[in-house]
């Protein structure tokens, strides 16, 4: 197989073709720090690119294999790393000047996961700066770029994790959520995103965004599959991470059709002021839903007013987090995001116990909803990503349009996944988002692998197509 | 709020002393705070628990 050829392969495809020996680790591993080289600087996707320790990794995971040892579930697979999730020996900063020096003994536990399946790490991937912000334009490490179309950012935070999935770097790579940064960046990038129920995966070793009670550790894939395969990696209970579930996630069969399934439509808040295109092929896949068998419920609950009165909390929590490095330097923040967090000093006592109670009125009314409809469905983002040279000056104005679909879940800790279901007229990725009750994990993946499979979008951006072309 | 509200805020609040350009800075961050203060504070939630996640499993 030819570079491209391994690079293009899906994450289970790679995996078993490693196993049987069809593939060697360090052909693999060789592919991906190609297609890293080659998309690496333009598209400013890493913060530290380490390919010593990539090819270290695929000589002793092929040594262990020639040795005839049991292979891990991910056995000689390169998996991308976002930085502000840690791997020991590499730097760790969250895409920070503040932490630039900070490198962990530790692995995160989820990384150590990942590890003893058998998973190579090639380096830490670029993000918005400290996770806060949903369009990767990093002061630091360079503005991350989208695959299918450069002028235009790859949501955030995770930019560089969907944007190096999209790119065939990889075929996963971890990101994290707390208000959607797994599924924006993956609706921007045109892949799948999943954010699971909160606490099936340890947070330990992760540099929280603001508070850990709305953040997630979830993985990027170019398909459904491959998401499936990373949590049952990715998933179980860590007794050092104060959030970590002791409940598993319910298995699940495939899904042959739609019958039986009743699908919400909760259009007060997630389906108001969409972009035409994003809401013109979003009612097109509800429709196959309908043909598929599924009924359709129109939800009337709207959560507008406590959405943003959940803001006053996260503000606050936010300072909490960075006042003593704030205090100590700082110059190492860019004055944007410095000033955005130091902003949550100010908030009273009483407007974080409102803040924290409106979340309670979120939860209520969709754990509510959940006892009319199975799962419930709107476009991941109302809007496509924008131009980067377009972006309004305060980081926050650019990204409240786009966490306003994906963070209701993020507070109230139920599973969502966003597949990819077009493009615009621009030619720029839509994202379809599938939300479930807790611990419905696995349903989740399995209704949405079934849209998926009716959908048949191809996740390759131009890039790769005309490269494709010319070979 | 302008400038000299967000100083008098800090100065009873917190005491930072924060320059003219330090509080320029601040201001539009802390106007999406109290902005948001007419809805926060109009939402009956005198009878609710917080959401907060202690341990995943139940109702959250």
């Amino acid at each position: 197989m030819t570079p491209e050829e391994i690079c293009a392969l899906s994450l289970v495809d790679v995996r078993d073709k490693i196993a049987s020996g069809e593939l060697t680790s360090v052909e693999v591993t060789e592919a991906t720090l190609e297609q890293a080289e080659r998309f690496g600087e333009s598209h400013a996707l890493f913060t530290t690119y380490a390919p010593e320790m990539a090819q270290a990794m695929a000589q002793a995971a092929d040594a262990w294999q020639a040795a005839g040892k049991p292979l891990g579930a991910l056995h000689g697979v390169p998996i991308g790393i976002k930085d502000n999730v840690d791997i020991a020996g590499l730097p760790g900063s969250a895409a920070t000047l503040v932490m630039k020096d900070r490198i962990p003994e530790k692995d995160a536990t989820v990384v150590a996961k990942l590890r003893e399946a058998g998973a190579v790490f090639f380096g830490k991937l670029n993000m918005h700066e400290m996770a806060m912000g949903g369009t990767s334009d990093n002061a630091h490490y360079g503005a991350v770029r989208n695959p299918w179309d450069m002028e235009h950012h790859p949501g955030g935070s995770s930019g560089a994790s969907a944007a190096a999935v999209s790119l065939q770097i990889c075929a996963a790579a971890l990101g994290t959520d707390a208000a959607g940064s797994v599924r924006i960046p993956s609706m921007c990038c045109g892949i799948v995103g999943l954010k699971q129920t909160h606490g099936l995966v340890s947070l330990a070793g992760g540099i929280p965004t603001t508070t850990q009670h709305v953040d997630h550790i979830g993985p990027h894939t170019r398909s459904i599959a491959d998401a499936r395969l990373m949590l049952q990696v990715m998933a179980g209970y860590d007794e050092t991470d104060t959030n970590s579930s002791p409940y598993e996630a319910a298995p699940s069969p495939e899904v042959a059709d739609l019958a039986g399934l009743t699908v919400g439509l909760p259009s007060a808040y997630f389906w108001s002021d969409l972009d035409p295109d994003i809401e013109a092929r979003a009612r097109e896949v509800v429709a196959l839903m309908e043909q598929a068998g599924a009924t359709v419920k129109p939800l009337s609950f709207d959560i507008t007013e406590a959405m943003v009165a959940s803001r006053a909390a996260m503000s606050a929590e936010a300072y909490i987090f960075h006042e003593p490095m704030l205090k100590e330097h700082p110059e190492l923040y860019s004055p944007d995001l410095r000033a955005r967090i130091l902003a949550g000093q100010y908030v009273l006592a009483q407007d974080y116990i409102r803040s924290m109670r409106a979340r309670r009125i979120v939860i209520e009314e969709i754990r509510a909803a959940f006892t009319e409809v199975d799962v419930m469905v709107m476009p991941t983002l109302p809007i496509p990503p924008q131009k980067i040279d377009d972006l309004p000056g305060l980081g926050v104005a650019a990204t409240m349009p786009l966490i306003r679909n994906t963070s209701p879940f993020n507070q109230t800790g139920t599973p969502a996944v966003t597949i990819p279901v077009g493009l615009t007229s621009a030619g720029l990725p839509i994202g379809f988002q599938i939300a479930a009750p807790a611990f419905q994990d696995y349903r989740l993946l399995a209704i949405a692998e079934y849209l998926e499979g009716q959908v048949a979008f191809d996740p390759t951006p131009p890039v790769l197509r005309e490269a494709a072309v010319t070979a | 709020m302008d400038r000299e509200a967000l100083r008098a805020l800090d100065q009873l609040l917190v005491g930072n002393k924060y320059s003219d350009e330090q509080l320029d800075e601040l201001l539009p961050f802390v106007n999406l705070y109290i902005d948001s203060l007419p809805t926060l504070r109009s939402l009956p939630v005198a009878g609710l628990s917080n959401g907060l996640v202690a341990v995943a499993g139940g109702r959250k």
